[in-house]
């Protein structure tokens, strides 16, 4: 059971969110925009991931 | 289970505080990683039941219905596991959508099944 990836994502969501709110207000709303974004994909793709390996988990156990 | 408690509440408290600092959407996503990481365990335990139990029925007369039974109920878990996951990222007709597919398919495995049922039965009525 991966703690660290629970903290992880929690971080980058903080980290993500704290610079979206800096870069607003200085006026930097593309900027802003596009780090969002690239939080986003970081923690989809590491969901992704993990959602990937379930689906395999279950291919194996179940026999599909 | 201390673990999976002790995880739920850390997720649900993280998830808490980048609420609070105004990354709803993390949060979002927080919460399903987290789903997806409580059944991965659950999964590898269930697997040696799985396993335990195939082989038992293996030379039964159950190992068909078995093996049926098996295929229905991991269409099932999946089906409900990712309209759950649709549902908490904000796309409930998706997951509906799902779930009807899910059921219509467990309908179909079943179909062979209720088939050959019939079949005996009207065998033993003697039409």
């Amino acid at each position: 059971m991966d703690v660290g990836l629970i903290l992880k994502v929690a971080g980058v969501g903080m980290l993500v969110t704290v610079t979206c709110q800096i870069l607003s207000k200085a006026g930097r709303d593309e900027q802003a925009m596009l780090v969002s974004l690239t939080g986003i994909v970081l923690v989809l793709m590491m969901l992704i991931k993990e959602i990937g390996a379930l689906y395999e988990s279950i291919r194996s156990i179940f026999g599909f | 289970m201390l673990k999976l408690c002790g995880l739920a509440l850390l997720t649900a408290l993280c998830a808490l505080l980048v609420k609070e600092a105004g990354g709803a959407r993390f949060a979002v996503l927080l919460s399903a990683l987290s789903g997806v990481l409580f059944l991965l365990p659950l999964l590898d335990r269930y697997g040696e039941v799985a396993a335990f139990l195939s082989g038992l029925s293996e030379n039964t007369l159950f190992s068909e219905s078995f093996r049926l039974s098996m295929k229905a109920l991991s269409v099932g878990l999946l089906a409900s596991f990712t309209a759950d996951l649709c549902r908490e990222l904000g796309e409930g007709g998706l997951g509906e959508k799902l779930e009807l597919c899910a059921k219509a398919e467990i309908l179909l495995l079943s179909l062979p099944t209720v088939s050959r049922l019939l079949t005996i039965c009207t065998e033993l009525v003697g039409g």
